[in-house]
């Protein structure tokens, strides 16, 4: 995968790995992950986040009991946490398939030490994120009714509603990033059962490899059939958060009834993404001791990214803006001037609008921290990067939580103005989703391998045949004899 | 199987090893009849198939040709002694003048009358009275290769010499689980020659030779895929993007009618006044293009495993310790025995002459 293309020195590129990398240092920093005991840091990370996921399974369970009354969605904020959550993970996601496809067809070969990383984050973020739309349609009991099937009632879904749209994008989504993922994994699954010193871990691994054998005859067929993944991730992932923002654009509430959505939805989802992956990738690089494999210089590339993206986003709230004022349409300008920021408009009673501090979150932490990786210094300093993105995960909520919220707690009839308070169970929830991310993921760092071996390996520069930069391997000794028959 | 006693077992191989049966489809490729040797080229299921034909045949001639199976077994115990070369002559032999189905069946028979001329004489005639050409071919070329192989195998075992040095070949021990299995003692046979690389320019020039060779039924073996062996292996462009864009097409086309049929002919859903037939074609577009992605994913997934033919946990590959490398930092060429240039001298020269760093016979469990 990942053509190899040497670097150009003469422009100051160089390898992306340390030099005296070799394959079998590669399988070994990878593979041993898995077959060492867990270090105490995963631990510590681990039993909080079963705590959490325990949460989860409360809040649902209250839920399901006493009704969604006990969230703190009603009028006029029918959608509020539950649908912010909800735009949130299905944002984290993307970055995942941004790396894995977007990146792949672009051959950036430093993708290969984060892709299967940010893939499996896709996966389990947007698990999280089915959660909430699925409790919100009120009786979660009845939620096959969304699948087209045949019913005693004959009636059909309607299938040119944005909310079936949704439907389809997010279940589509979550079947070729799951699929995706595991064709990845089945070269690596395979190094891991020729590895196993155990027949469970050899039939376990050994199960899921498919009967791998790293024949060529394979790689020509699974190599083009990377390719098209990628080919056909690339337009969905830019769907999926298309399809997310026309839930809001094709209505008519101001501040929803934007054109510029698709474009601004998807860049918010990179940013937010990026963000994710690199805060989770420092904490499991320190963890695991994984320094050698994903260096400064990857997560310098991954700042710019956040950087590049984090302007975009700002274009978009200051497009919104110019069109809010330029259009001339007094209830957009409402929306923009007073429920956001505040003090651009104020109401019969002099107030400003109750929730303007939620949009300067979003202003602070998605325009203005990531500035700072203007400079080189600060985008390759840890400390730096791992407080930034954590702004930038805050300010990414907040910026799905101003657009929900903030464009129907006031809106065109003064009656009807309410606000809206979260309850315990919205913040408990929102907290259990993350213990449920954080189990899978750590389960995942822990049982699979978490950076694609054999995509590594093709980027060393004596990997192709057109290389002369030969290493000598130290003979490593003989492996565990084949299972018997 | 687990029911059955050992006897029942060696009966039962006895006799489908001496006139057909499992065997069959492994000694076709051997001596390479072309239809046959597509038959056997899936190894199970294909090979069912064959086997019910054949096994008719074998229960048609198995009264007739029991003795001849002890003749065989005796032939075969007689030509204990003989070099391993045997096998190679007999095979050579075979697959020079084999023609056509029925060439082969006469030749081969022929080639082993030294080791069983009356077993030979007995199942020519169980292949005459076949109704299936093929299938009595194959009875009769598997009892003369069969013949053959176990003194191959049995020489093997006698001859144990596990070293590891390079450029040896390697011959594993005899398993003490085969005892229940006729033929060779530890009941195996030869399956391909593994050669092992330290470098891909070695793999690549290696590759190169193979190919130019002439053998089909070959591969390398890799951790990663290396670029530029599709050309050293000469292997033809893969199909996968067909069945990906058929795939893909189905859902656009099947997206299209559900949509059609279930909110404009089954139950039109007037939302609004707006239009539900082709008038709501824009609002139809985001479902048309989930379903295309959605089939196109899967089709692809399944063209991937479809083509490559797995899962498939089983394959005589991994009978090697070595191979455990190849998912690490080692690269690999196999060439099957099945290959119909397949010759146990000559391809062992020609592996040798590619420099491996290590060289071996793999063997599997028959």
């Amino acid at each position: 995968m990942g053509s190899h293309a040497a670097p150009i020195e003469e422009i100051g590129e160089r390898q992306l790995l340390p030099p005296g990398t070799t394959f079998s240092s590669i399988t070994e920093t990878i593979a041993g992950v898995t077959e060492k005991p867990a270090p105490r840091g995963w631990w510590m990370l681990f039993l909080p986040a079963l705590c959490l996921l325990g949460l989860m399974f409360v809040c649902i369970g209250y839920l399901l009991t006493i009704g969604i009354g006990v969230w703190g969605n009603n009028t006029p904020a029918y959608w509020a946490w539950d649908i912010t959550n909800f735009v949130w993970w299905i944002g984290i996601g993307h970055a995942g398939t941004l790396i894995s496809a977007i990146l792949f067809l672009f051959r950036q070969n430093w993708r290969t030490s984060i892709n299967r990383f940010a893939e499996a984050m896709t996966v389990f973020a947007v698990l999280c994120a089915a959660i909430f739309p699925a409790l919100h349609t009120g009786r979660p009991w009845f939620d096959y009714y969304l699948f087209p099937l045949p019913n005693s009632m004959g009636i059909w879904p309607n299938l040119k509603s944005p909310l079936m749209w949704d439907f389809f994008a997010v279940n589509t989504y979550l079947t070729i990033s799951v699929v995706f993922w595991y064709v990845g994994l089945i070269p690596d699954l395979a190094t891991l059962r020729d590895r196993s010193k155990s027949l469970l871990r050899k039939r376990a691994y050994g199960f899921f490899a498919l009967g791998w054998r790293g024949s060529h005859r394979h790689w020509q067929h699974y190599e083009r059939g990377y390719l098209i993944f990628a080919g056909i991730s690339t337009p969905l992932v830019l769907s999926v958060h298309s399809v997310v923002s026309f839930d809001f654009a094709t209505s008519v509430i101001p501040g929803w009834h934007t054109t510029i959505f698709p474009p601004y939805f998807v860049a918010g989802a990179v940013f937010s993404g990026f963000a994710l992956v690199l805060t989770l990738m420092l904490i499991v690089r320190s963890v695991f001791g994984l320094h050698s494999l994903v260096t400064v210089k990857h997560m310098d590339l991954m700042n710019k990214f956040m950087l590049a993206t984090g302007t975009m986003v700002g274009y978009a709230y200051a497009m919104e803006f110019f069109i809010a004022w330029y259009s001339g349409n007094p209830y957009e300008a409402w929306v923009f001037f007073h429920n956001r920021l505040g003090f651009g408009l104020i109401d019969e009673q002099g107030n400003w609008g109750p929730l303007w501090w939620s949009y300067w979150a979003m202003i602070s932490c998605n325009v203005l921290s990531p500035q700072v990786f203007w400079s080189k210094k600060m985008r390759t300093s840890i400390p730096v990067m791992f407080v930034v993105t954590i702004f930038i995960n805050i300010g990414m909520w907040f910026e799905r939580f101003v657009i929900i919220v903030t464009s129907v707690y006031r809106d065109y009839l003064p009656g009807s103005w309410g606000s809206f308070e979260a309850t315990w169970v919205d913040i408990g929830l929102y907290c259990g989703t993350f213990g449920l991310f954080l189990t899978l993921f750590l389960l995942f760092v822990r049982w699979i391998p978490m950076i694609a071996i054999a995509e590594v390996k093709a980027t060393l520069p004596h990997a192709h045949p057109h290389a002369h930069d030969e290493h000598e391997h130290e003979h490593a000794h003989d492996a565990v004899p084949a299972p018997a028959e | 199987m687990s029911d059955e006693t050992n006897d029942d077992k060696k009966k039962r191989r006895g006799t489908i090893a001496g006139v057909g049966g499992p065997r069959v489809k492994k000694t076709l490729m051997g001596v390479g009849i072309p239809d046959a040797e597509e038959i056997a080229a899936d190894l199970k299921e294909k090979a069912e198939a064959a086997k019910d034909a054949v096994s008719e045949v074998a229960e048609a001639a198995a009264e007739k040709a029991s003795d001849a199976v002890d003749a065989v077994k005796e032939g075969a115990e007689a030509a204990k002694d003989a070099a391993s070369g045997a096998v190679e002559a007999a095979a050579d032999k075979a697959s020079d003048v084999a023609d056509s189905a029925k060439e082969v069946a006469s030749d081969a028979v022929d080639s082993a009358k030294e080791a069983a001329s009356d077993a030979a004489d007995a199942v020519k005639e169980a292949a005459s009275s076949a109704k299936d050409k093929v299938a009595a071919a194959a009875a009769a070329v598997s009892s003369a290769v069969a013949g053959d192989d176990d003194e191959e195998t049995e020489e093997t075992s006698a001859d144990e010499n596990p070293g590891f040095a390079p450029g040896d070949v390697r011959r594993p021990s005899g398993s003490s689980k085969g005892g229940a299995y006729r033929g060779g003692s530890n009941g195996k046979r030869a399956a391909l020659y593994l050669a092992e690389y330290e470098t891909v320019e070695a793999l690549r020039d290696a590759a190169e030779q193979v190919r130019d060779a002439g053998y089909k039924k070959w591969d390398c073996h890799t951790p990663y895929p290396v670029h530029g062996l599709d050309d050293a292996m000469g292997l033809a462009p893969t199909k996968i993007g067909l069945i990906s864009f058929a795939g893909g097409m189905t859902g656009l086309i099947g997206a299209f009618l559900m949509i059609f049929y279930m909110n404009h002919w089954d139950y039109p859903i007037n939302i609004g006044g707006k239009p539900t037939g082709w008038g709501a074609f824009p609002s139809m577009v985001p479902v048309l293009f989930e379903c295309t992605i959605l089939l196109t994913g899967l089709s692809t997934l399944l063209g991937i495993l479809g083509l490559n033919q797995l899962p498939r946990h089983n394959h005589p590959v991994f009978e090697s310790d070595r191979f455990e490398r190849s998912t690490d930092d080692r690269f690999f060429i196999s060439i099957e025995v099945a290959d119909k240039k397949f010759d146990m001298g000559d391809t062992r020269e020609l592996l040798e002459g590619t420099s491996p760093s290590f060289l071996e016979l793999v063997e599997e469990e028959v």
